[in-house]
């Protein structure tokens, strides 16, 4: 063959051929087009296809006993990429149900009075109900408080105590106390210890 | 079957507040622990029986958020806490339950419930989805209030294992509250089983898997319906061009941030055709699945208008059924059959039975009064009709009963 014929040949097989060098970018294909740092996107691998058929430590389901559960060869080897950590969402303190009722100004503008509670009532206001109320706003008195009422209500549901709920240890909450304890078999100390509380069916705290 | 709301005399409600129903017997035994999480007394309400009436006076003396009485109640212009009396249904609010109550309105909401067989978180009644045989049609409202509402009932339920599912609508259409729910449950009530219906699709977004790494929750499922094995027919099912692929993709990025995934079947007309193509499907393509839920369909919502295109006879669905369930049982995947009545089950699938419908929620027929097997069948929906009725129902005898494979106790 004459040298012309071959370069002929040659270069239109390059020209035939030319198209095939860009196919690479034309395919949306698995090999992405990698980041500026070349780094393998950790959270774009497909994942790991283990099945009880061809994963390493699949179990010979035709030989043991199967079992009810599922097996844990299925669970992805699939390593975690470290690095990036997403910052801890703190429940929203804004006060829940932010769709007002239409009807709740009314409410309040017309019938002021009926907003308060008449009771002794802890510092919690009947404003803003926060979703994330902080320990502090409760004080340790409001718990003592609290613990004298559920003893002055089972004190009177026993029969021992007729006065107010009203979670102040006073001589008459006292009286009651130490008659029950009397009554009970347990020392006459006039105090919420652990046994009166325990007769009283008050888990602590 | 009971109901989840009912109307009270209501006097006193200023603003929309969730409240736990306690008796003084077990205000006395726990106190504010009754609750499971932050709460005090002010969202407490006590549950006044008529049977303590000599000493409701000095009851009403504590500090506590309202006062519930069975009966009618004179109204007592000294006190201002919050009054609820006289219900419609006595049955509906019972000590231990979270109740909604809100100012415009005298219904009173049961949120959670304690002596249910499942309780729900529920979020949203929107969704990016329309299935044919939907239970509960999407509404296109701004309720981004419910993500509050659950927030604060975390708080205020029994502590104690049990399985909490969250569902709507679609709940990851607020992202971040899905998400603060889930941390705040991981935090309040670690030993409750979270159990999220979503349709994944608003999973495809990979931006998730970082978020859903660091939720911290010791026991979390998704369950994400796939109803066929391939897009055409799962597209027309659930009525949204490009589902299918938007949920493959959900499912991997679910399972690339190490969630537990349950895969979801709805039975009907339109699925059991390629039912066993689907099973095969699922395990060559999501073999980490760690359920797989065969569901029987609800009439209810949007089913009862796609009747023609939905409904099939379960006993003519049977040997499909069959296939699908031990083809995936044999090969390693849990499987579960749900909300059928075992009447109508192919005997070898007894021990897939769960007993699914929700106590308020289900029902029985006459002819199930001669059955021997009502304590383990899960029994109808509430929806039930007799369109929707298989003909193969009948009252099941102790010999049937003994060639049913499996525990007839397993609850779902």
């Amino acid at each position: 063959m004459k040298l012309l014929d071959r370069w002929k040949i040659l270069i239109g097989q390059s020209i035939v051929l030319a198209p095939m060098l860009a196919s690479p970018f034309t395919e949306a294909g698995q090999a992405q087009l990698a980041a500026d740092d070349w780094l393998p996107q950790p959270n774009s691998a497909p994942p790991a296809f283990k099945n009880t058929l061809n994963a390493s430590d699949a179990v010979n389901v035709y030989a043991a006993h199967r079992s009810h559960s599922s097996h844990s060869s299925h669970s992805s080897h699939y390593s975690s990429s470290g690095g990036y950590s997403a910052p801890r969402y703190s429940a929203p303190t804004t006060s829940y149900y932010s769709a007002p009722a239409p009807t709740t100004n009314v409410y309040r503008s017309s019938t002021p009075s009926t907003n308060t509670i008449t009771t002794p009532h802890p510092s919690t206001t009947r404003g803003a109900m926060p979703v994330s109320a902080p320990v502090a706003a409760t004080p340790a008195a409001t718990d003592v408080s609290m613990l004298v009422r559920r003893v002055q209500l089972a004190l009177m549901i026993k029969k021992y105590y007729s006065g107010a709920i009203d979670g102040v240890l006073g001589n008459g909450t006292r009286g009651s106390i130490m008659a029950f304890q009397a009554d009970s078999g347990i020392a006459n100390s006039g105090r919420m210890d652990t046994p009166t509380l325990n007769a009283l069916g008050i888990a602590i705290p | 079957m009971l109901r989840r709301d009912t109307q009270f005399d209501v006097r006193h409600v200023v603003m929309p507040k969730l409240l736990k129903v306690v008796t003084p017997e077990e205000l006395i035994e726990k106190g504010i622990t009754i609750c499971a999480g932050k709460a005090d007394f002010d969202d407490l309400i006590l549950w006044m029986a008529a049977a303590n009436e000599s000493y409701h006076e000095q009851l009403m003396t504590l500090p506590v958020g309202g006062f519930l009485f069975q009966e009618e109640v004179t109204p007592q212009s000294s006190c201002g806490a919050i009054i609820l009396a006289a219900p419609r249904d006595p049955e509906v609010v019972q000590p231990g339950d979270v109740i909604a109550i809100s100012p415009d309105t005298n219904v009173v909401r049961v949120v959670y419930r304690r002596k249910a067989n499942s309780n729900l978180l529920f979020m949203t009644d929107r969704c990016n989805s329309l299935c044919l045989m939907c239970s509960q049609p999407p509404k296109d409202v701004d309720d981004r209030w419910h993500v509050d509402e659950n927030l604060r009932l975390l708080d205020l339920i029994d502590p104690g294992p049990e399985q909490l599912g969250i569902s709507g609508g679609e709940p990851t259409l607020y992202r971040d509250g899905l998400l603060a729910i889930i941390r705040h449950a991981a935090v309040t009530v670690p030993e409750k089983a979270l159990h999220v219906l979503s349709n994944g699709r608003l999973l495809s977004d990979s931006s998730w898997i970082a978020d859903l790494k660091t939720l911290g929750h010791p026991n979390i499922t998704w369950g994400i319906p796939l109803y066929a094995d391939n897009a055409r027919d799962h597209d027309e099912v659930v009525n949204a061009p490009g589902a299918f692929a938007e949920t493959m993709a959900g499912l991997y990025n679910l399972h690339r941030a190490g969630q537990q995934i349950e895969i979801r079947m709805v039975l009907s007309k339109l699925t059991v055709g390629r039912l066993p193509e689907w099973s095969h499907f699922v395990f060559r393509n999501l073999p980490f699945t760690k359920h797989v839920a065969l569901m029987g369909i609800e009439n209810t919502g949007l089913a009862k208008k796609n009747y023609e295109a939905l409904w099939i006879d379960p006993a003519d669905y049977q040997t499909q059924l069959a296939l699908a369930a031990h083809f995936l049982d044999i090969r390693g995947l849990v499987v579960s059959v749900y909300n059928l009545p075992l009447c109508v089950l192919e005997p070898t699938l007894g021990r897939f039975y769960r007993q699914s419908i929700s106590d308020w929620k289900n029902l029985f027929i006459d002819t199930c009064q001669a059955c021997s097997a009502k304590h383990a069948c899960a029994g109808f929906f509430k929806s039930h009709s007799p369109r929707w009725q298989s003909r193969n129902i009948h009252p099941l005898s102790l010999q049937e009963l003994e060639t049913l494979q499996g525990a007839p106790y397993e609850v779902a």
